[in-house]
């Protein structure tokens, strides 16, 4: 995430257009990830509205919709990468 | 490569750190509590007392619009009371997000919320003078507060391209018509201006048939139809709104017309940032790792702590471990003032 940030900072956002993808990729599958953990260590409470797990949940999963779906962003990710090997899409 | 943050960044995450556990920490419960109560009683999107006050507080410690991008923040930081005067770098704002991720109110008290910030910044890079003074300057003051409106039902929103409400000339005034849904924030009673994504150029090549339009919340024949409920529950912070319907006499757009991709992926490449650090965000791991923690050691079953069952001890490592964390743990040197627990 910092060298994304670095990356914004020293080259402008068309240098750091694959490091920012990847993070918004990555954190909110990380985030969904350590919340359903949290939800089931919770239980039937983890569902609950008693605690703010499960709109934690919702809001992470969203995310990986929202400001581009994970799929967008790694197609990027992707073309990128191939970018460097000659490929034009 | 350098990752440690400035002197300024280092003193505003210990501010920001402390503010978050001696002021917003136990206002939380609280807070919770009256917005559960507020869905109950059926206005989910009324501000909470709780909010402003803590808003104030921040800002009179000048922990207040602190996502202002250093190179083009201008006037505005010091304008409007942040500390130091002047825009963060990148480097320098991840870790303050990234705390700020750790409360669902946090990126408000601190009016670094999503999509005000992504807004502001439209307004900032993009906007006219007379529209700054309309929209961005009512945002950085915390007076009003904005929407973006981009997806639809209709389309495959993945693809910003294919974006099918229409937002044409006519003699000064630009006519909307189109359908919007999932515009964070524009539910909330303050939501005073939206930023339109509309078609202005079918017949462009398909990265410049599209232009932003500033749109007056109150404009005639803006409105919303009904609140999508998101996985069973209405959530003012999330703002599922279907929005607006036919509109008309729109006052200007942000860019030339079918210049909205450029002024959308420079949002996107900021405000995505942004929206990753604080609302996505790093930060979660650790709350929701430490609740599980705490309460795994408090419980027991079958004669065990929590922790101790069914592989959580394993789990738990590889939540706290950097595989999982692409948040700030390669980052910090031994001695630097940002804190990787």
């Amino acid at each position: 995430m910092l060298h994304a940030a670095w990356k914004l900072d020293s080259g402008g956002l068309r240098h750091a257009l694959s490091e920012v993808s990847q993070i918004k990729v990555a954190v909110p599958r990380m985030a969904t990830e350590v919340i359903d953990l949290a939800i089931q260590i919770h239980g039937g409470a983890g569902v609950s509205d008693d605690f703010p797990l499960a709109e934690a949940y919702a809001g992470a999963r969203t995310l990986r919709l929202a400001d581009g779906p994970d799929e967008v962003h790694r197609g990027l990710v992707a073309r990128l990468e191939l970018a460097k090997y000659g490929a034009s899409r | 490569m350098d990752f440690s943050p400035s002197p300024r960044a280092a003193d505003l995450a210990g501010r920001v750190g402390r503010f978050l556990a001696e002021e917003i920490d136990p206002a939380e419960a609280g807070y919770r509590a009256q917005l559960a109560e507020a869905r109950r009683t059926g206005d989910p999107w009324q501000p909470l007392p709780v909010l402003a006050e803590l808003q104030g507080k921040a800002r009179g410690e000048g922990l207040w619009n602190l996502f202002l991008p250093r190179d083009h923040a201008g006037e505005y930081a010091a304008k409007y009371g942040t500390l130091g005067g002047e825009g963060l770098s990148n480097v320098d704002y991840a870790p303050l997000a990234e705390l700020m991720g750790r409360s669902s109110i946090a990126p408000l008290v601190f009016n670094c919320n999503a999509p005000d910030t992504g807004n502001m910044e439209v307004l900032l890079r993009y906007g006219t003078q007379e529209q700054r003074e309309a929209w961005l300057d009512p945002l950085l003051d915390g007076r009003i507060r904005s929407a973006f409106t981009m997806t639809e039902p209709g389309v495959a929103s993945s693809d910003a391209t294919n974006m099918a409400a229409t937002a044409v000339l006519d003699g000064d005034q630009v006519v909307i018509n189109g359908r919007k849904w999932w515009s964070t924030g524009v539910g909330h009673p303050d939501c005073r201006i939206l930023v339109f994504m509309g078609l202005t150029d079918p017949d462009a090549d398909r990265h410049h048939r599209h232009s932003m339009v500033l749109v007056p919340r109150d404009t005639p024949g803006c409105a919303s139809s009904g609140w999508c409920r998101r996985w069973a529950t209405t959530t003012s912070r999330s703002g599922t709104a279907r929005c607006p319907s036919p509109t008309s006499g729109c006052r200007s757009g942000t860019s030339s017309p079918g210049r909205a991709r450029r002024s959308r992926s420079r949002r996107g490449g900021w405000g995505r940032a942004g929206c990753t650090t604080a609302c996505g965000s790093s930060a979660w791991p650790r709350w929701p790792s430490s609740t599980p923690r705490r309460r795994g050691l408090e419980r027991t079953a079958f004669g065990k702590p929590l922790v101790n069952l069914g592989g959580n001890r394993e789990r738990i490592a590889e939540a706290r471990s950097p595989s999982s964390r692409p948040g700030c743990w390669c980052c910090t040197r031994p001695g630097s003032s940002t804190p990787a627990a």
